[in-house]
């Protein structure tokens, strides 16, 4: 703070009005000032550190400079140490200070900077690779013929991953065919630490990633009980992983949003790779017990405690809508039943988004 | 790419339907860590993962008095 540091004498402690010091110094903040002798006082501005000498600082609206300003006076008993941050105060020697695994965030990068860190040892980022299949899907702005329709999972995936900080090798559009499919896992293969597609990894006669990873790798296709989201394919092309995430769009992002990210977070060297999810209470009544997980759209009031999700009315995993709107996922456990108020597991989103 | 392979596990997969739980825990299981890092720059730090702890190992001594004020140490080597 600006104030007096102040080297106060045993008999000056703590006693009642009117004692006055000399100024024998001015410590602005970068420079270190000369040792207080007894008695006297030193102008400090915020920043400095204290001089040798110095045992309490007395911020500048409590002094009153007297004696042609050569002194100052103040009114009312003082203690040792007062306004003083000893060293230390923040962090000991020896104190890990940030954690391997860590994110850096604002704050983390402002704590390396306090202590004169000017670089860090980071994990490279991981590249990943992308195609996108499907004849019927047009590019925004163009216009839509019969039986087109707009492609936006390829610009979800693609925000998604730069939400992640990944280096992206993006093939965009490719002609939906096994040969072309192929080629294009064969180019991304040696390139990437992971190749995500979305749509494609179903078992029809259109559905040709599965069989080009086959080619050149291997795959399985799982079928996970949740809703949206049930096809998901995992597996290896060269020295790449690949993840085949379902094509509907809202089932391609909530998959990406629990499998996929947390799969990615934990490559990248994140410690904490999980999605974290806290209670919350349902403000809708579930009738009917459902044999797959359900990942409800939801948005939180938090005017009431504990806060309540409310579910968008509608659910269908093409209702990309949804996701716009709620603030998180809302998971319904398998053959569950419960009214209003039950407490439920929530998914914020705008952290899963980081 | 980073030059480490990730084991997709196939092998340990059953191939019926799988649960939640059981999806997850397969592909946090299969992920490896890519273990290539590099320096930046605090300037371009931001949503980096940390490669290694960082200590506060040593304080400079000319710089140390007895109370301390301002933020109190220059840092003489990171391990």
């Amino acid at each position: 703070m600006d104030g007096y540091a102040i080297h106060l004498k045993k008999d000056q402690i703590n006693t009642p009005g009117g004692i006055s010091f000399e100024i024998t110094g001015r410590i602005p903040a970068g420079t270190t000032g000369h040792e207080l002798k007894p008695g006297c006082a030193a102008r400090i501005f915020t920043g400095a550190p204290t001089p040798k000498g110095a045992n309490t600082v007395i911020m500048q609206e409590e002094c009153e400079l007297i004696e042609g300003d050569s002194k100052i006076e103040i009114y009312r008993p003082i203690n040792l140490n007062e306004n003083i941050r000893p060293m230390g105060n923040d962090i000991k020697i020896d104190d890990i200070i940030l954690k391997k695994g860590l994110k850096l965030m604002p704050q983390a990068i402002a704590l390396a900077a306090s202590i004169g860190i000017g670089q860090l040892e980071v994990f490279k980022k991981i590249k990943v690779g992308v195609f996108f299949t499907g004849d019927e899907l047009v590019k925004p702005g163009d216009t839509l013929k019969p039986g087109q329709i707009y492609d936006s999972n390829r610009y979800a995936l693609t925000a998604l991953l730069k939400n992640l900080d990944c280096d992206i090798i993006n093939l965009n559009h490719v002609q939906d065919t096994l040969d072309d499919t192929v080629k294009a896992l064969a180019l991304l293969q040696d390139k990437c630490d992971l190749i995500i597609t979305t749509g494609g990894v179903s078992v029809g006669e259109e559905d040709h990633v599965k069989p080009a990873v086959e080619q050149l790798g291997k795959l399985d296709l799982w079928r996970i009980k949740m809703k949206p989201g049930k096809p998901l394919a995992f597996g290896q092309v060269g020295q790449s992983a690949f993840i085949g995430l379902p094509g509907n769009p809202v089932s391609a992002m909530v998959t990406f949003l629990l499998f996929a990210r947390p799969f990615i977070k934990k490559i990248q060297g994140c410690s904490h790779y999980l999605n974290t999810n806290f209670k919350v209470a349902a403000n809708f009544d579930w009738h009917r017990p459902k044999p797959r997980r359900e990942f409800v759209r939801v948005q939180l009031n938090q005017s009431s405690i504990p806060a309540k999700a409310d579910q968008y009315p509608k659910q269908g995993s093409d209702v990309l809508s949804s996701m716009v709107w709620a603030d998180g996922f809302a998971e319904i456990p398998e053959k569950s039943v419960f009214k209003s108020g039950e407490m439920i597991n929530f998914y914020p989103l705008n952290e899963m988004m980081l | 790419m980073n030059n480490q392979s990730v084991e997709c596990g196939c092998d340990e997969i059953p191939q019926s339907l799988l649960s939640t739980d059981q999806a997850l825990t397969t592909l946090t299981n299969a992920a490896k860590v890519i273990n290539a890092t590099e320096f930046v720059a605090l300037d371009e730090a931001l949503g980096r993962i940390l490669a290694t702890n960082i200590f506060l190992i040593l304080m400079y001594p000319d710089l140390i008095t007895l109370l301390w004020m301002a933020t109190p140490f220059i840092l003489k080597k990171i391990k």
